[in-house]
């Protein structure tokens, strides 16, 4: 499978129940049935149907006649040495292997790798797969009436994923097939089995729009969707009604939705409400299997009281058919006739599988309910971040992606939902910037810097590639995570411009002279005392100086402070988290496990964001800069404020010094050693920031055990800050 | 005798801090990055004193390209510079150099004492 930044290859070979039936009709129309040769026609078959089905081969088995083992009768897309593998060497013996399966438990098999020990029971099997190139094997038993006479296989030369409508459908496309290839048998009333064919395809068109209005998503409700489909059914089977009944937990069956229910039955169902396993559908339920009645009045398995409703009514006919999924009953399908209705096998099988269908979505829309709430906070999480989001599917389409970059491309979600930059593409002037993030080359674990413009603005950007992937090799699509770092770059340029070159350009004449004066002083004894002292004088000025330089310095550090605060109301996480990511790798460095930890429900606290992320930034990366081996943790707890706590296992902070540790300038002893150029601002910074935002900063430390530095933010009303008008 | 290559721009500040090495170590000095890899091609050195402000390649282009060369990555390289910001000291090590000296912090021979020192915990450390 691909991802989207390789060169594209096969297109996936996924398709739709509606394309799947749309083949079949294309298949069914081009079928010679005036052949006599039923060998060549069955493979003329094979061959047509393996490109529209797009398998890679496709085979029809059946059993040898007087034995029990399994033999390709048809096939296409096979070598000659595996069919000739199969059916001389190595035979298959009936329930053995994914096709004996199929045929012995009747229903389809899927085999999605080689490594599968259920379906491949023979190393052998496994050696000619591997030889053929196969990875994948789908397989469904094909009926005639209620006899197995053989399966269906369809092969596939790449990893495949099955869904269980693919499994369903050929499971119905090989029961056609079956019943097309006894057509072709008897061939001469092949008129009449061509009608027949043609009625079967048009249920089988019936089913294909059933699966679309199966087709729950958020916003539809199961029930509507299913008031819409038992409409849609009461049309197509020309049934009077219908209902779907489903268990409560007391053991009675609830009525859940219906059509064409008249008022007295309806009436009598929920004044009498059925049982499980007892009456008709209550059996169907509890068995699993259906349960059907031509003459409702005077059936015996019908109770009295239900048989008289229906009576009055006019009902003659009733079919309960069970909704299962995974093999337990979900609730029951019941058709009603006026009519005198003898159900036919065709119309069994496509309620079966109607049932099957349904209840599968009852499944679903279970799991859809819990999946809609955490799909909603997921949303919400993804929506709110920072950072840009985008997701492309295996192919290379985008399927998604939030807010963020919609800003960062100038595009709204509809434009950038569906490109694919991996195919040929019209590229617009506007989608350039989103191209260039989805093309990109990145490597795994590797965020590429890089720059997109955007309305003639220039947006530096870190992007990360992740891949999503099922098992080992195939890949279900990537993720990449755009990450904006226009003002750290614009930061680091303007550093190098201002302060680089005050700091330079003044040390560098500071140096010059003081060595100067070095050299000079080096050969005191050929100086007198006068220009010994003179001498002195000028080390002290240039001293003085360079010592000023530095001060010079750090004040425009704290400049920043002057410069506006402007509160909002913010959760304090994804800012501390923020800081957490960008100073990881510097703990990574020296092997120090840094953690952050908070509680679920933390309230939003009113703070500069920007400043906020400062003082917090200073003090993590004192406690890395601090610490030489252990953890560094930041803690988020609540109470009546909001506490920020830094806790670190470094050389702490000597007794004497904690009261003048947020002092400015303020160095201890212990620090100077191990970080020697340190400016002494950090501390001073966070507590002048904190104070802002009306909290307080306070450490605990022990020397040489560590230091805990906690920011307290108020949460109560009367003590928030405000921004400055 | 250990040999020192030193890279700096600053032609005064070159020539005090070679008149100060010369006493005990072959030192040649170069103006650029450029210089310093031609003068490398001709002999290698023991250790190299690199300011980090130079025309033409400075000091961090030097040393991401001595870091991708494993036949020169070994070299020791001490940064003699006058970008004291804790930012740019990180960087430079970052970048691979095994120390960073502010010029204006020292004197020469506070600098020589240093590089004595140095040089002798690399001969302990290969010993």
């Amino acid at each position: 499978m691909r991802t989207a930044h390789e060169t594209p290859g096969e297109p996936t070979p996924t398709l739709t129940p509606q394309e799947w039936l749309v083949r079949l009709d294309k298949v069914s129309g081009a079928i010679n049935f005036a052949s006599r040769d039923l060998a060549n026609t069955v493979d003329l078959l094979m061959e047509r149907l393996r490109p529209t089905l797009k398998a890679d081969a496709i085979a029809v088995w059946s059993i040898e006649p007087g034995t029990e083992f399994l033999q390709i009768d048809a096939q296409s897309g096979l070598s000659a040495q595996y069919v000739r593998f199969f059916n001389q060497s190595d035979r298959v013996k009936l329930g053995r292997g994914i096709v004996g399966k199929a045929m012995v438990e009747r229903s389809a098999k899927t085999m999605e790798s080689r490594d599968d020990p259920h379906m491949l029971e023979q190393a052998r099997w496994r050696e000619m797969l591997v030889e053929e190139g196969v990875h994948s094997i789908m397989c469904a038993p094909m009926f005639v009436e209620s006899n197995i006479v053989g399966a269906l296989c369809l092969y596939y030369r790449t990893p495949r994923a099955f869904t269980e409508e693919q499994r369903l459908f050929l499971q119905v496309l090989a029961n056609q097939l079956a019943v097309t290839i006894e057509n072709i048998r008897n061939y001469d009333v092949i008129s009449a089995d061509r009608e027949n064919l043609e009625k079967q395809l048009a249920k089988l068109f019936n089913l294909q729009r059933i699966t679309e209005l199966l087709d729950v998503n958020i916003g539809t409700s199961l029930e509507s969707s299913l008031k819409a489909l038992l409409e849609y059914l009461q049309d197509s089977f020309r049934s009077d009604s219908l209902a779907i009944f489903q268990p409560r937990s007391d053991g009675e069956m609830d009525l859940t939705v219906e059509a064409g229910l008249p008022s007295v039955l309806r009436a009598h169902l929920l004044a009498y409400p059925i049982r499980i396993d007892d009456a008709f559908i209550g059996r169907c339920f509890a068995s699993s299997k259906e349960v059907l009645t031509s003459r409702a009045m005077t059936d015996e398995r019908i109770r009295r009281p239900l048989a008289t409703a229906l009576a009055l009514d006019g009902f003659m006919a009733l079919g309960a058919f069970p909704l299962t999924t995974k093999g337990h009953s979900l609730g029951v399908l019941a058709i009603f006739y006026q009519d005198i209705h003898e159900f036919s096998v065709d119309e069994i099988s496509i309620l079966n599988l109607l049932s099957q269908f349904i209840g599968v979505s009852f499944e679903n829309a279970r799991t859809l309910g819990s999946l809609v709430a955490e799909k909603a906070r997921t949303r919400a999480m993804v929506d709110s971040l920072e950072d840009g989001i985008i997701v492309y599917a295996a192919s290379g389409e985008i399927i998604e992606c939030n807010p963020r970059i919609e800003h960062m491309v100038g595009l709204t979600r509809p434009e950038i939902i569906g490109q694919n930059f991996t195919i040929e593409q019209r590229e617009t002037p506007s989608s350039s910037a989103l191209k260039h993030l989805s093309t990109i080359l990145i490597a795994k674990n590797e965020p590429k810097e890089s720059a997109i413009v955007m309305d003639g603005e220039r947006i530096d950007v870190r992007i990360t590639q992740i891949p999503f992937r099922m098992q080992e090799t195939t890949t279900l699509g990537s993720m990449r995570v755009v990450h904006d770092i226009t003002r750290e770059k614009a930061v680091e340029r303007l550093k190098s411009n201002f302060v680089t070159t005050a700091s330079h350009q003044m040390r560098t004449p500071l140096t010059a002279i003081k060595w100067s004066v070095d050299l000079v002083a080096s050969k005191t004894d050929a100086l007198d005392e006068q220009q010994r002292e003179a001498l002195g004088m000028a080390r002290d000025r240039v001293a003085f100086m360079i010592h000023l330089i530095t001060d010079l310095l750090e004040e425009s550090e704290t400049d920043e402070l002057q410069k506006e605060f402007v509160f909002n109301q913010e959760d304090v996480r994804p800012i501390i988290a923020r800081v957490l990511d960008d100073l990881r790798a510097q703990a990574e460095q020296k092997n120090l496990r840094l953690e952050f930890e908070a509680p679920e429900d933390v309230p939003n606290a009113v703070v500069d964001r920007k400043k906020f992320d400062l003082a917090v930034r200073n003090l993590v990366d004192n406690a890395i800069k601090y610490t030489q081996r252990g953890s560094v943790v930041v803690r988020v707890s609540v109470g009546n404020v909001l506490e920020i706590a830094v806790e670190d296992t470094g050389i702490g902070v000597p007794r004497n010094d904690v009261h003048l540790l947020f002092n400015r300038f303020f160095r201890s002893g212990n620090a100077v050693r191990v970080v020697t150029d340190g400016s002494g601002l950090g501390l001073y910074l966070v507590k002048s920031i904190v104070e802002r935002h009306n909290g307080t900063v306070s450490v605990h430390t022990e020397e040489n055990r560590g230091s805990t530095f906690t920011i307290t933010l108020p949460l109560k009303e009367s003590m928030l800050p405000v921004s400055p008008t | 005798m250990a040999r020192i290559l030193l890279a700096e721009d600053d032609t005064f500040l070159a020539s005090i801090v070679s008149r100060e090495l010369r006493s005990e170590y072959d030192v040649i000095a170069v103006r650029d990055g450029v210089q310093l890899f031609q003068q490398i091609e001709r002999g290698r050195p023991d250790v190299i004193l690199l300011d980090l402000i130079m025309p033409d390649m400075d000091g961090f282009q030097v040393l991401a390209r001595l870091k991708k060369d494993p036949s020169l990555s070994s070299i020791p390289v001490l940064v003699l510079t006058n970008l004291g910001e804790k930012a740019d000291v990180a960087r430079a090590l970052e970048a691979g150099a095994a120390e960073v000296m502010v010029k204006v912090d020292f004197t020469p021979q506070e600098l020589h004492e240093k590089i004595n020192r140095f040089l002798e915990h690399m001969k302990a450390d290969h010993a």
